[in-house]
């Protein structure tokens, strides 16, 4: 993945949808659940509070 | 957290009709969003809701956000509801039989793409299908998506015009 983002006018991560594309089905699948599972390990260890980006149809995008 | 994976897995093994839709669709397209539950889009003949009973009743199914109202899963209940909004010991799953932008589960099935993930073939909701379904939705959360989910259909063009040539 790039060092440096670079945004679209709507404040899209395009490195990080690029580095996405380069993975087959499986390893974004992987990508996800890891990165599901980071937030989960913070929710447990009650570090997310009011900061976390998943909050309840919130829409957030994770970036 | 749910398990993503496994509820997919038990899904493919007990040969059930459905189309991965929604927010995970949109991560097995490349979007970088979260998302904390499984949407399917499923066939609703009776064979299909027998399979599903039988395939998610052992992880205790209960109506999400109620989960104290006493509900039982069972070919009944899809007689009832089209959409449920379910938690399991697998955790949160909606099963859809309607979605916006489509008149018909075989639409959806029709405009869904076949995805190898983990060796097994699957049948998610096209990047052109999610976007219709969100335009249709038209709710804040999934507007905000949707630039997301253009740009990644912008890109996967420009990679398949290059390697075109």
């Amino acid at each position: 993945m790039d060092i440096l983002s670079n945004y679209s006018d709507q404040g899209i991560d395009l490195s990080l949808l690029k580095h996405k594309l380069n993975l087959t089905p499986t390893q974004r699948l992987e990508d996800f659940m890891t990165f599901m599972s980071f937030i989960d390990d913070l929710r447990k260890a009650k570090i997310m509070n009011k900061y976390d980006p998943i909050q309840k149809d919130s829409g957030n995008i994770l970036r | 957290m749910t398990q993503f994976k496994k509820i997919l897995e038990i899904f493919y093994d007990n040969q059930i009709e459905f189309v991965l839709i929604g927010g995970l669709a949109a991560v097995i397209h490349g979007s970088a969003s979260a998302t904390e539950d499984v949407d399917l889009s499923y066939d609703r003949n009776l064979e299909n809701t027998k399979k599903i009973v039988k395939t998610l009743n052992p992880y205790h199914v209960r109506l999400r956000g109620a989960e104290d109202v006493p509900f039982i899963f069972d070919e009944q209940t899809f007689k009832h509801s089209v959409n449920l909004t379910l938690m399991t010991d697998l955790g949160a799953i909606d099963l859809l039989g309607e979605i916006p932008g489509y008149e018909s589960y075989d639409l959806i099935l029709a405009d869904s793409d076949t995805v190898l993930l983990y060796d097994k073939k699957f049948k998610v909701l096209s990047l052109d299908g999610l976007i219709k379904n969100k335009k249709a939705t038209g709710r804040n959360k999934d507007l905000k998506q949707l630039d997301e989910l253009e740009e990644l259909r912008k890109m996967q063009q420009q990679k398949s015009n290059r390697s075109e040539k």
